[in-house]
């Protein structure tokens, strides 16, 4: 069990050049490896979930703004419904004031042309009459006196 | 046991350098680990695959054991502690050629010793200062100084008695076994030495594997420790 120099120098020179080597080639380079993937993982997880909480937020707000807007579209719906309503009402009630109106004129028409038509007859009775008694008492009377005398005698009569 | 004679020597000019086999065994083995790290290493990709995982396996593990053992400021020992333990493993299971283990050379052992001892010392001045460093050696009393210089000591020569010791006792106990077989096997006139191709299997695997792997396990972690220890007390 001799102790011999020259193979203890070159063991440690032989750890010595291993150490360097591995430290370079293998420890170094594995370990930041798998450290920067850790990072990156660490990285990913915290912007999903950065995300997912920012889709949340947002899916929250468009659900609320979607409910306004369905509130809205039937806030608009209901007053178009009532404004049509009122439309409508206005309209009948237009149309029907028009027929009164239309009816109301007809009537008044109606009653005019009757009396003018019973005017009419009056005068014709007149003459007739005026005509027949001439006839019959063959003589010339007082025409204005006459025809006076006997309106008045008709509308007494009430044609 | 034929450690002692030298392979060849090399000549420079009037220093006359000998070379055990040992050495070239170290070669062999640091030769092996050179070729085989850029093949296990290159282009690593996010999502391990095959050979990368058991790289990274490897490098994770010592890692741990580094962070475990010492904390995490001492992290930078881990390139140190990795080597030692690739390096130290290999030639524990160096006997798995047939071929004598360097570790069963006291000067390898002895070497890998010293190599651990002034990396405790040279770590325990560079974390406390020269002054802090000599005044541990007057701790807890002043009159333990010479226990504690031999304390401090005797750490290479056990760790390097340790090593070999259990390293030759391995060599010795399988040189016996197979000699033993041997002798069985000419008792019973076999021909074909039959004996010795299957019964040291389980042999092998207690003092080449089991022994090996433990003495390299025991050596860097009381390597971690004392250098631990002493940076801190």
């Amino acid at each position: 069990m001799e102790i011999n120099l020259w193979t203890v120098i070159f063991t440690i020179l032989n750890v010595v050049i291993l150490y360097i080597y591995l430290r370079k080639k293998l420890f170094n380079p594995v370990t930041d490896f798998m450290h920067n993937r850790t990072i990156t993982i660490e990285n990913n997880i915290k912007t999903s979930v950065s995300k997912k909480k920012e889709a949340e937020k947002l899916k929250e707000e468009y659900e609320i703004k979607l409910k306004e807007l369905n509130d809205e579209g039937r806030k608009i719906v209901e007053e178009y419904k009532l404004k049509a309503q009122n439309l409508h009402d206005e309209m009948v009630e237009n149309a029907k004031k028009e027929a009164d109106f239309i009816r109301q004129k007809a009537r008044e028409d109606a009653r005019l042309e009757v009396e003018k038509a019973q005017d009419e007859i009056k005068r014709q009775i007149v003459t007739l009459s005026l005509l027949a008694a001439a006839k019959a008492i063959e003589r010339e009377l007082d025409e204005e006196k006459h025809h006076a005398l006997i309106k008045e005698f008709i509308n007494k009569v009430g044609a | 046991m034929g450690s002692s004679e030298a392979l060849f020597n090399i000549n420079l000019g009037n220093f006359n350098i000998p070379i055990y086999f040992s050495v070239v065994a170290q070669w062999i083995v640091m030769a092996v680990i050179m070729i085989s790290v850029p093949l296990l290493t290159r282009n690593l990709k996010t999502i391990p695959k095959g050979r990368q995982v058991i790289v990274e396996t490897i490098v994770e593990k010592i890692n741990g054991l580094v962070k475990g053992n010492m904390g995490d400021e001492y992290e930078k020992f881990s390139p140190f502690v990795g080597t030692l333990i690739i390096f130290l493993l290999m030639l524990n299971l160096f006997g798995f050629t047939g071929l004598r283990p360097p570790t069963a050379d006291y000067s390898v052992a002895l070497a890998l010793a010293v190599i651990s001892f002034v990396i405790i010392h040279v770590t325990a001045i560079v974390h406390g200062g020269i002054v802090e460093y000599l005044r541990a050696y007057c701790k807890p009393y002043s009159f333990m100084l010479p226990l504690n210089i031999i304390e401090r000591m005797v750490v290479p020569v056990s760790l390097s008695l340790r090593l070999f010791g259990n390293i030759t006792a391995a060599v010795i106990m399988m040189e016996l076994v197979y000699e033993g077989l041997e002798f069985v096997s000419h008792l019973i006139h076999l021909k074909v030495p039959l004996l010795e191709a299957i019964l040291p299997i389980p042999f092998h695997i207690y003092f080449d594997l089991f022994d090996g792997t433990i003495q390299m396990f025991i050596f860097v972690m009381l390597t971690m420790i004392f250098i631990k220890t002493t940076s801190e007390h």
